[in-house]
């Protein structure tokens, strides 16, 4: 890894976190009582959360490149015939439930299951993910209804949307910018539609430019907004989003509902902190 | 082919101005992509941009309305060849057929009986849409006598079934306002039939012996200048005809063939009462847009009509009821309270078990956007705040003087937090609706 590339800070950040204090719980199991563990167990558990961290943070670091293959999920194509999502080291599917190492997993242990193993093929682009193999198996496994998945260009063909989507990106053409919506939001964002409009539009239709579905934790993927230009294209998300970024630092200030409600309070709020979005480049062409 | 929300917003005015309804143009966009609205909505649209995307959106298969006022019908404007890929959007019309040379009593018999065939199913009410008369005397001035009769007896549109133009004009004469369907142009008479199709403004039906003859009928009628068509390939058997609605479906949906971009139309009459009502159901679970066959008898068109109700439910928006609080049988201050969603098929379950139980109950349907009970309580629709605010709104507190609330069985799980948020006590039912009349028996009538 190069240095000071998004990727590197990120790494750097998590291998600098200390390992969990005794009694100050853990945030993978935050309910259990430490006192109630016998001394030998607690021992033992956190030699096992060590070597479960230190997995996490390396799959964090791998890249697509570097894997053997993808792995596709099968399970909402029982009532939703068109959506198979390819998870991959440097994207999870979009329920959140499922990243690429759960899949490779699961794929081992039951190759007959809803994860298939997906041949990654020759790669197309490296900046919008498109593999030569995933084309192929989309275009078998849909019926020709899917034909390429470019799972980092939410512009010109980002994969279709499930009504599981944690997430959902929208573009906003009047800031030339993205916002953020996620399930648990009620309220109005300046498109116009709520999470349950968007969601209703989206879900049904074909792979729809301009929109994804996206889970909490690809938020924090380097690879997110990156072949439009890096983070700094956001500029709406609801507050309850911001934690999901993790580090802080990665985040320019965003407006949320509290500040911004409709479209053109957000143009002429991103006009007067001199929002960066602004002078960048049209993503329309 | 379809534009996607992004193509069709570089059309639009870009102002937000809301004139269409909708908060933002990109919204707009949207909703226009998934067919949620229409380009007119839009008052700012340049001419030659609506033509565009008109011309980029029009269906492969038209629209052909019938009927006037109340009880106008469309067919056609179809999508998919399977209802999961989307939805489908115009059932099967059905159409009575009626004979002219029946005597007047006779007539009036069977139009009465055709009136009479209807029935609700899950809050729908389920019935025959159109009339068939046909000219088997082959006299004009008694298919006119009957066509009027016919609109006087009934307000069901019609079609008007004859091979002689001259029948067809003296029965217009008399009816022509009410938007019949024209029955029908074939080689030999298309020329004529298209002219009186033009004439009074009408949609035609178009007979061919094969695919390839109504392909070329249908596009010497365009130049013609008739747009409005229905397609009738000529079937001998049911697998005729099934091949036939795949192909008028499928060609225009796949391989963009325009010449047959029309509904199908199946006339059924040949055969035994089985085989009619077989070849009718292949009709509408397979491509029909309208069927014309003799149905008088309730034992045929009761299944027909459920089958087209079961068929044709759109898989995006369940049928829902409103929402409120339903007295079942004469509940009083202390009749149980019980509580489900506003899924059509979950209420009339639930509520025709109570009914069943003989136990009156005060039966409260909150609104979840028509999902069942496990549905709704997966998309966090079926809470304890949703129930507390129904509870609120529809004024349980006045008729209900206890403060016991039964819960379906398999949300089980949101029992205490609707007993925080409501501060009543939850009892929690049986999963099935059937287990409702063996439990309110044993918790009683009568609830403290």
């Amino acid at each position: 890894m190069r240095a000071e590339t998004p990727r590197w800070d990120y790494f750097t950040a998590l291998l600098s976190q200390k390992p969990p204090q005794t009694g100050a719980g853990h945030p993978l199991a935050p309910g259990l009582p430490e006192a109630s563990l016998s001394r030998a167990a607690y021992k033992l558990r956190r030699k096992y959360l060590k070597e479960f961290q230190k997995r996490k943070i390396l799959d964090l670091a791998l890249e697509d490149e570097a894997a053997g293959c993808f792995y596709a999920c099968h399970i909402c194509t029982s009532y939703s015939p068109r959506q198979i999502c390819v998870l991959r080291p440097e994207k999870p599917a979009l329920c959140g439930l499922y990243d690429f190492r759960t899949a490779q997993v699961i794929a081992r242990l039951e190759p007959w299951g809803p994860f298939r193993k997906v041949e990654k093929g020759r790669c197309l682009n490296p900046e919008n993910g498109e593999w030569e193999g995933v084309n192929r198996y989309l275009q078998q496994n849909t019926g020709g209804k899917i034909k390429r998945s470019l799972p980092y260009s939410l512009l010109e063909e980002p994969e279709p949307v499930c009504s599981c989507a944690q997430v959902i990106a929208a573009f906003i053409p009047e800031a030339q910018g993205f916002m953020l919506v996620n399930r648990e939001y009620r309220g109005e964002t300046p498109l116009g539609m709520d999470f349950a409009a968007l969601l209703e539009y989206l879900r049904s239709a074909e792979a729809t430019p301009g929109f994804a579905g996206l889970a909490r934790s690809y938020l924090k993927s380097p690879r997110f907004l990156k072949a439009e230009g890096g983070i700094v294209r956001l500029v709406w998300l609801p507050a309850s989003l911001k934690r999901a970024f993790g580090s802080k630092a990665l985040l320019p200030p965003e407006p949320g509902p509290r500040e911004v409600k409709t479209l053109p309070q957000l143009l002429a709020y991103l006009k007067k902190v001199g929002h960066p979005v602004l002078t960048m480049e049209n993503l329309l062409k | 082919m379809a534009l996607t929300g992004l193509q069709i917003y570089k059309y639009l005015p870009k102002t937000n101005c809301r004139d269409c309804g909708f908060a933002t143009c990109m919204a707009f966009a949207l909703g226009l992509a998934s067919g949620k609205t229409e380009f007119s909505a839009c008052p700012h649209l340049k001419p030659e941009d609506r033509d565009t995307l008109e011309e980029a959106s029009t269906p492969p298969i038209k629209i052909i309305a019938l009927g006037t006022g109340e009880r106008r019908l469309e067919l056609g404007g179809e999508t998919e060849l399977f209802r999961h890929e989307k939805t489908f959007y115009h059932p099967t019309v059905f159409a009575a057929l009626l004979e002219d040379d029946l005597s007047e009593a006779e007539f009036r018999g069977q139009v009465e009986k055709l009136e009479a065939l209807a029935f609700e199913r899950v809050g729908q009410t389920l019935n025959i849409e159109m009339t068939a008369l046909r000219n088997r005397s082959g006299n004009p001035e008694i298919f006119a006598e009957k066509a009027g009769l016919l609109s006087r007896l009934t307000a069901k549109p019609q079609v008007l079934m004859s091979e002689n133009p001259a029948s067809l004009r003296r029965a217009l004469d008399i009816v022509g306002g009410q938007r019949p369907l024209l029955y029908a142009a074939n080689p030999q008479n298309w020329e004529e039939m298209g002219k009186l199709a033009l004439e009074f403004k009408l949609p035609l039906a178009v007979k061919g012996a094969d695919l390839e003859e109504l392909g070329g009928l249908t596009a010497r009628l365009k130049t013609l200048g008739v747009t409005e068509m229905v397609l009738e390939g000529k079937a001998d058997s049911p697998a005729q005809m099934l091949f036939n609605n795949v192909r008028i479906r499928e060609l225009p949906l796949k391989k963009q063939q325009r010449s047959l971009g029309y509904p199908a139309l199946n006339l059924i009459e040949t055969g035994s009462a089985p085989e009619l009502l077989s070849g009718s159901a292949v009709c509408v679970c397979k491509y029909g847009g309208l069927l014309i066959a003799p149905l008088s008898a309730a034992e045929m068109v009761y299944p027909l009509l459920t089958l087209r109700q079961n068929i044709y439910t759109d898989p995006q928006k369940p049928i829902q009821v409103a929402p409120g609080l339903y007295p079942i049988g004469k509940p009083g201050e202390k009749s149980p309270l019980i509580v489900t969603t506003n899924f059509s098929l979950t209420y009339f379950m639930v509520s025709g078990e109570i009914e069943a139980s003989r136990i009156p109950a005060h039966l409260l349907v909150v609104d979840t956007e028509g999902t069942s009970v496990l549905t709704a309580w997966a998309a966090d629709k079926f809470n304890g705040k949703v129930i507390k605010r129904a509870l609120a709104q529809f004024g349980v507190d006045e008729l209900v003087k206890h403060r016991q609330l039964l819960i379906p069985g398999y949300v089980a799980v949101i029992g205490g937090e609707v007993e925080a948020e409501t501060s009543r006590q939850v009892l929690v039912g049986p999963k099935e609706a059937s287990g409702l009349p063996a439990f309110l028996k044993s918790k009683g009538a009568v609830w403290e």
